[in-house]
């Protein structure tokens, strides 16, 4: 489905504005689940911080086996005494105390190195998948009163720069039924993590893109869910947290119509980035019911053989007597008799 | 969109999918799944049409909401709503047919089915 419709701006109050904009052909960009599932694993691994066991843990120690013929296991022991720990294992990854199996190293890889391309593609796929009210319900929020899907608003938007006039344009704007859902889904995090300064779990909110860097962010940081990015520097893990496509957007105006110069079109390659074209689909029709219902595939089938099969019917020659007279002729002298016999 | 891209998004990855242990079966949550279950066929939010009932705010009649195709992407605008008003079983169950028929012939018998559980399960109205 490549047409690209026009897209109503929406005033800060949720009301139609005359402004209307030409989809960006990023929206038509192929939806690959599979491929921004893996990207968005590669790129989280990005921020991880290093952590390892101290390189003397369980090293530490002067033990040394007592060798055979003592009646105990050849674990280095150890020495000394006037202690439990005196004549105890020690070193290996069995004993208590000694150093683990394979000591965690602080130059494992931590990080991952995506292709640029392959970024692209993702970010783009992600976007589509955006424009889509079906991703965008099963991601989890909560659209069923929203105006229109992708939702673009006004720049007045990017001029706020109070808590209050962001809240108060969600609500108008149907939006804020996603931000409760964020509020009631906050609990505490299972584990360990709790007491590492990462207590409390919620859901995620909509997503605001901005064109022009403003007080925005101050606006909307405060409300919980909600994340602000700037089109011009959009994060995966953002658009498609978790690796699931379909988080919700709002877009400002000026945001909206920079996705084109930034991803380019099917005509015009992108200005931002270099060499850039967007994603084609395997298949420009991917609509299988209307492939088989088009004019070109049910002229060259053949119709459908219905055979009909009518079920034979068996009837009782006992309880039919015309069947039983077809199939002995003879009945037919015996029912004569027995009527003459009962007549007499 | 295209129902076969999105449900080959949606099938194992949704925020209506319901799976549970020892449950061969995958029932989905979403409004227009009249069969509650996670197929493409009864999948409420892949397909371009699709049925819901539900009573109705106030609790007297029942709302049989159909999606409006053109208005996919526009959710505010993308359901219409007809108002059934008998709760008797039978009464309930030839309108949603009547309703239903002209729209998507395939979802009659899910609708009637829904519909009659629905009704069932209503406390009646003390008289």
């Amino acid at each position: 489905m490549t047409a690209r419709p026009l897209v109503t701006v929406y005033s800060e109050k949720n009301e139609a504005t005359a402004s209307q904009i030409k989809l960006p052909a990023v929206f038509r960009a192929p939806i690959r689940p599979d491929v921004v599932s893996f990207i968005h694993d590669q790129i989280s691994k990005n921020k991880r911080q290093a952590r390892a066991v101290s390189t003397e843990a369980g090293k530490q120690s002067s033990a040394e086996s007592w060798g055979t013929g003592r009646a105990v296991a050849r674990i280095p022991r150890v020495r000394g005494g006037g202690t439990h720990r005196s004549g105890q294992g020690a070193f290996g990854n069995m004993c208590r105390g000694g150093h683990m199996f394979a000591p965690l190293k602080v130059w494992r890889r931590w990080h991952r190195r995506v292709n640029v391309a392959q970024r692209r593609y993702a970010i783009t796929s992600a976007i589509a998948a955006s424009g889509v009210p079906s991703l965008v319900q099963a991601r989890g929020h909560v659209v069923d009163n929203v105006a229109e899907i992708p939702f673009v608003v006004s720049d007045k938007v990017e001029g706020f720069r109070k808590t209050k006039e962001a809240v108060s344009f969600l609500r108008r704007s149907h939006l804020w039924a996603d931000v409760e859902k964020v509020y009631n889904s906050k609990r505490y995090r299972a584990g360990v993590g709790k007491m590492r300064n990462r207590r409390y779990k919620q859901k995620l909110g909509p997503l605001v893109i901005y064109g022009q860097d403003s007080a925005i962010a101050r606006a909307f940081r405060n409300i919980p869910g909600v994340d602000v990015l700037n089109v011009e520097r959009l994060n995966l893990l953002k658009v498609a947290p978790g690796g699931h496509l379909g988080r919700l957007i709002i877009w400002t105006e000026s945001a909206f119509k920079k996705l084109d110069a930034i991803y380019g079109t099917p005509s015009a390659p992108s200005e931002l980035k270099k060499g850039f074209v967007l994603p084609t689909a395997k298949m420009a029709n991917p609509d299988f019911s209307r492939i088989v219902r088009s004019e070109e595939v049910v002229n060259a089938v053949r119709r459908v053989r219905k055979v009909k099969v009518t079920p034979k019917v068996h009837h009782n020659p006992l309880k039919k007597f015309k069947l039983m007279a077809a199939l002995n002729p003879y009945a037919t002298v015996l029912r004569d008799a027995a009527h003459k016999k009962q007549k007499a | 969109m295209s129902s076969d891209i999105v449900w080959q998004t949606i099938r194992n990855n949704s925020a209506f999918l319901k799976t549970r242990r020892n449950v061969p079966k995958r029932f989905s949550t979403e409004r227009f799944n009249l069969m509650a279950v996670n197929s493409q066929r009864y999948n409420g939010l892949v397909n371009k049409k699709g049925v819901h009932i539900q009573l109705s705010k106030d609790g007297k009649k029942v709302d049989v909401l159909t999606k409006i195709a053109k208005n996919e992407h526009l959710p505010q605008k993308s359901t219409r709503t007809v108002s059934i008003l008998s709760k008797n079983g039978r009464r309930a169950r030839n309108g949603v047919a009547n309703l239903v028929k002209t729209y998507k012939k395939r979802d009659i018998m899910p609708a009637q089915r829904f519909i009659s559980q629905l009704l069932r399960g209503t406390p009646k109205a003390k008289k």
